[in-house]
């Protein structure tokens, strides 16, 4: 069995989301590269962006 | 790629003082067997410092500088080094300065299992079980991103609370009465306070919160005062009724007229519709077919015939809304007139409102006729409240407007158009957070939701190999229902039928030995599972707690099941060594004999020649009492390997004490041996060995030689060559290969054949 691969694993509960802002997902999955300590704070930047 | 080891070699670490090899050839399985305290344990230490960069019983403060070998040689180095069959190698040395990247692969692979942890994983919590197993699986980066996205949720939740807490202060500000506040009653209310004040009537409330506006404001507060309220009271000039146009209006829209304003209307319609669709080839009105041109040409014809009705209309629709306009505009002065009064401490009573027959829009569809009367009504009300407005700042104190107090009006204006700024943005602010929370929220439970199923899949699959080798170990006892299975929401439990009853924990029910053998069920479903990389399985003393039978049921499970794993199998159970051994011939054999303090784990298999040359290397170095005491220790070995190999006679001992015989015994031993099968040997080689007495003595002898310097080096380089020669009597030169008596003159032969024993 294959361990799950954060990135992917993140794909395939976006995939199965509907009406998703524009470019959404794909910059969301670029986030997960980023640094523990960094990464909560891009990933809400990101939401409210999306959100406006 | 698959690994397995291939060598294993320690310096100076835990139980070894020098230096140990363990051979696994191309990666094969090895039983290895030692009574307690040999020193089998540093191998399982090993290589789980080496994986891990720690030793789990030594993590415990204070326990850490145990990796090193107490009486290690001062200078020397503390190491481990591994060779394997892909990239997993190399050398780790005391103290461990790798990085943490290095323990990657085994944070995430299950490789070693001891006894004395067997039951760890199954005595964890149900949330540390699920820890063991997030690190396992690699679920922790899952779980890391969960917990961010768990983290935005939280903080955007704070922030929509932060924004509506803010949003009902704003709100109250506006509306000390709590009631609902909304952009058009604030309009209004700006609005008139703006007319009385003389300032800019915002039109709307995206003007009244404009730069622009407030500039206004902030320049009639800093400027004129503007015109005083009785200038205003003066300047009223009361409207009058346009008696014409109200006669105008109610002819057109007198009853007998609706027909034709019907009949206007409709064709005004058509015309437009025509227009907008110029090919059709249907009346859009009623839908038969028509020529569109012809169609078209009518309805003009009707609209030219009634041209003059409706430009009556229209004249009287104007004069109607001019009427209205006046009407309206006349009250909308007189209340910004009162407003102003009201904040001037001047008593007005408000004024009359236009009569709602005035008010209405104008059109055509559902007008009805206007009674001039009540025009004629409005207009004196409006005329007595003039009066009446007038008397009132005629008999108001003088100073009752002053400058100063228009200035705070204005300024009262622009805090209220600020707090109407302030509510506009926190309620903007507090919808884009919403929809940010909305959003977090979709996401948030979409990923624990994934979580959670990809979990579940996990656990039935390992439940799956869990209850298959369970059953393995313990065939057709009554014990069902194997799982491992999710228990709350961040915790996982085992579970088993027992008897028919669902038991989760399993504790109450089983036994310690069922408990172990659950442990390592788990452990190589797990390796089965999940191991990528890892292709070999240490497992130390796991059969403490299992009788006869199921040491037997596990033998047969490792050599049958687990065929194609490299296992290491640690073990103080001679029975058991020998039962793997019996079941897989292929795997290799290593017994610890002894351990001792200088020396270290000692073996079956003898090591004089290494030793040799690891006493050559230190006197090499200047070390000559590091070096007299392995040549003592080579020379201990070599006598012990010819005892052996010559059945030597030696005096009974009981147990396996043969590794602690004095040097003097195994002398013996030697010449007995081959006065029995070498006699004309023993006369060629007495001399060496009493040489070789002598050099114990006196020079092997480390406390007796340890303050003689230089001569001391040269005693212990002729006792080194002596040993070597003593070794080179039962060694081939042709092929290297040792030389013995084994029985017959054909069966004691070397390799090559080229070598006999005896010697001839």
């Amino acid at each position: 069995m294959q361990r799950p691969n954060p990135r992917e694993f993140l794909r395939s509960v976006v995939e199965q989301m509907d009406e998703l802002p524009e470019g959404f997902a794909e910059r969301l999955e670029g986030l997960v590269e980023l640094p523990a300590e960094k990464r909560s704070d891009a990933i809400q930047q990101l939401i409210e962006e999306s959100a406006s | 790629m698959s690994e397995r080891l291939q060598r294993l070699t320690m310096r100076s670490f835990r139980g070894v003082p020098g230096e140990l090899s363990i051979d696994f050839g191309d990666g094969q399985s090895i039983a290895i067997y030692g009574d307690n305290g040999t020193g089998k344990s540093t191998i399982a230490d090993a290589l789980e410092w080496f994986f891990t960069g720690e030793i789990e019983l030594l993590s415990h403060e204070g326990r850490q500088h145990a990796v090193c070998h107490l009486g290690g040689n001062a200078g020397g180095e503390t190491s481990v080094e591994l060779l394997t069959s892909g990239s997993l190698g190399g050398k780790a040395q005391f103290p461990d300065e790798r990085a943490s990247e290095t323990f990657h692969v085994a944070g995430r692979e299950t490789f070693l299992l001891r006894g004395r942890t067997l039951a760890d994983f199954i005595n964890k919590s149900k949330t540390e079980k699920w820890k063991a197993l997030a690190e396992i699986l690699g679920l922790e980066a899952v779980e890391e991103l969960r917990q961010d996205l768990q983290r935005v949720r939280g903080d955007l939740k704070k922030q929509v609370k932060a924004a509506g807490a803010k949003l009902r202060a704003c709100e109250t500000a506006l509306s000390p009465d709590a009631s609902a506040v909304s952009e058009e009653a604030l309009l209004a209310n700006v609005q008139q306070f703006c007319r009385g004040l003389g300032v800019e009537v915002p039109t709307s409330i995206d003007r009244l919160t404009s730069a622009v506006w407030m500039a206004g404001v902030a320049g009639s507060s800093a400027g004129a005062p503007g015109p005083s309220l009785e200038a205003l009271v003066a300047d009223l000039q009361t409207p009058t009724v346009d008696a014409g146009a109200i006669d105008a209006w109610n002819i057109v829209a007198a009853p007998e007229q609706e027909a034709d304003r019907s009949r206007l209307s409709l064709l005004k319609d058509g015309e437009a519709l025509l227009s907008a669709s110029p090919s059709v080839d249907h009346c859009p009105l009623c839908g038969q077919n028509v020529d569109a041109a012809e169609l078209a040409a009518r309805v003009r014809t009707a609209l030219t015939q009634l041209l003059e009705q409706s430009t009556r209309l229209e004249a009287a629709r104007e004069g109607l809304e001019r009427l209205r306009d006046e009407l309206a505009g006349a009250v909308t002065d007189r209340r910004a007139l009162h407003a102003r009064a009201g904040s001037a401490g001047v008593e007005i009573p408000p004024p009359p409102a236009v009569p709602e027959s005035l008010s209405a829009e104008v059109a055509l569809e559902g007008a009805g006729l206007i009674d001039a009367r009540d025009a004629k009504i409005f207009c004196d009300a409006i005329a007595h409240w003039d009066e009446t407005a007038k008397a009132a700042v005629a008999s108001a104190p003088v100073e009752s407007e002053t400058s100063d107090t228009r200035r705070n009006q204005l300024a009262m204006l622009a805090d209220l158009a600020a707090q109407i700024q302030a509510w506009r943005s926190a309620a903007s602010e507090q919808e884009r957070l919403k929809r940010a929370l909305a959003l977090a929220e979709r996401v948030y439970e979409a990923y624990q939701a994934r979580q959670k199923e990809q979990l579940e899949e996990i656990l039935t699959s390992i439940s799956e190999r869990v209850a298959q080798i369970y059953e393995g170990l313990h065939p057709g006892e009554n014990l069902g229902g194997i799982t491992v299975e999710p228990w709350t929401a961040k915790g996982i439990e085992l579970a088993v039928d027992f008897h028919g009853r669902r038991q989760r924990p399993p504790h109450g029910v089983l036994s310690e030995s069922h408990l172990n053998s659950l442990a390592i069920a788990l452990f190589l479903a797990m390796a089965q599972t999940f191991n990528e990389q890892i292709r070999f399985l240490v497992l130390d003393d796991v059969i403490n707690s299992f009788d006869i039978e199921h040491r037997g049921q596990l033998a047969a499970l490792l050599t049958e099941s687990f065929d194609d794993w490299q296992l290491i199998v640690l073990t103080h159970d001679h029975q058991f060594f020998e039962n793997l051994s019996r079941r897989a011939p292929a795997w290799k054999r290593l017994e610890i004999t002894s351990w001792s303090y200088d020396a270290g784990p000692r073996t079956t298999k003898y090591e004089s020649v290494g030793i040799l040359g690891e006493a050559r290397d230190r006197l090499d170095h200047g070390d000559a009492n590091g070096a007299a005491t392995k040549a003592r220790r080579a020379l201990e070995e070599l006598l012990q390997e010819i005892c052996e190999r010559l059945r030597a006679e030696l005096p009974f001992r009981r147990g396996t004490a043969n590794d602690r015989r004095e040097l003097g015994e195994l002398f013996k031993g030697v010449r007995r041996a081959l006065k029995e099968h070498a006699k004309p040997m023993l006369k060629t080689v007495e001399p060496l060995l009493k040489n070789l007495e002598a050099d114990v003595q006196a020079t092997l002898n480390v406390e007796a030689h340890a303050s003689r310097g230089k001569s001391a080096g040269r005693e212990v380089e002729t006792a080194l060559e002596r040993i070597a020669r003593l070794d080179g009597l039962w060694t081939c030169s042709e092929c290297q290969t040792r030389v013995w008596h084994k029985g017959t003159p054909e069966s004691s032969r070397c390799r090559c054949g080229k070598s006999v024993f005896p010697p001839t």
